[in-house]
């Protein structure tokens, strides 16, 4: 299969896949578009229509989402590997001016992390929305409950669930670089051997989690890996993997 | 599931692309940083977004 040939069956699976996760909150919106240049490595996803996918709460669109990718061919030369990520959320039908919050990621980044939340909407923009929200949920109807003005601490910004949420290094380097706090001379460099400590850890918990896929991998890095206990091989445990 | 065909492009076709949305804008610094500042519409978002794309493919 020639490499071109091969990039253009990775973005197709690509944007078929994240059209059919967007179609779960938007049945029937219109499918993402991958471009490539011929001959290229680069690949740029975008839904369409790009002035944002409405969702909607009863029938009525309330919010757009704007969601786009910037992918190159992986180091390895197999995998698509994804540059920039952007999902944005806005607090109207169309999307235009700030959104309310965006998630980021971007591969090259040195001096921000790179998977970060922007909020950008002043307390009003949630709470506009949250008074509007659906009540069919258990987290919008404790909001009804309460019998007050929603507020934002009310809202859940999922952060990488079970293995890949944030550690207490990435908390305390943000205050350093966001807000100058005072820190040790040595902050930096205690802070990113935490971090890669905690890291290390959790893939050997993704790895428990998904034994499969680290075999798969394991494999294709050229190591052999044989299963030699007489019971059972342990399962994957969906429930980890799909948890928010 | 939908079989979604890449739209798959020369580099002369994005070049061409890339100068007919620059010269649509205008003043493209201008442009560039109202976007970065989210300060445009959701028309002129759209657009600002595909310049992004388009010099993404090219390298710039």
């Amino acid at each position: 299969m020639s490499e071109i040939a091969s990039l253009e069956e990775q973005a197709s699976e690509f944007a078929e896949e994240i059209t059919a996760t967007v179609r779960a909150v938007s049945p029937g919106c219109a499918p993402f578009v991958a471009s490539l240049v011929k001959d290229g490595r680069r690949l740029a996803v975008r839904q369409e229509p790009d002035t944002g996918i409405p969702l909607c709460v009863g029938g009525e669109a309330l919010l757009s989402l704007k969601v786009s990718y910037h992918c190159t061919w992986d180091g390895v030369g197999s995998f698509l590997a994804i540059d920039t990520s952007t999902v944005k959320v806005f607090a109207s039908p169309q999307s235009g001016g700030q959104p309310l919050f965006r998630y980021e990621y971007e591969r090259s980044a040195h001096s921000k992390p790179a998977a970060r939340l922007h909020i950008h909407g002043h307390r009003d923009s949630f709470t506009y929305v949250m008074t509007r929200a659906g009540r069919t949920t258990r987290q919008s109807q404790k909001r009804v409950d309460q019998d007050r003005v929603p507020a934002m601490q009310d809202l859940h910004f999922p952060l990488g669930g079970h293995r890949f949420r944030p550690c207490l290094e990435d908390v305390l380097e943000m205050l350093i670089d966001e807000f100058g706090i005072d820190d040790a001379r040595e902050a930096r460099t205690v802070l990113r051997q935490g971090r890669a400590r905690w890291r290390r850890n959790q893939v050997r918990s993704a790895v428990r989690d998904d034994p499969e896929s680290a075999v798969g991998v394991l494999s294709a890095l050229g190591y052999t890996v044989t299963w030699d206990r007489e019971e059972a091989e342990p399962a994957v445990r969906e429930d980890r993997l799909e948890a928010p | 599931m939908t079989v979604l065909v890449p739209e798959v492009l020369s580099r002369g076709e994005v070049e061409d692309r890339l100068r007919a949305l620059r010269e649509s804008i205008g003043d493209v610094d201008e442009f560039c940083r109202r976007g970065a500042a989210y300060e445009l519409d959701a028309e002129e978002a759209a657009k600002y977004d595909r310049l992004r794309d388009l010099e993404f493919l090219l390298g710039e």
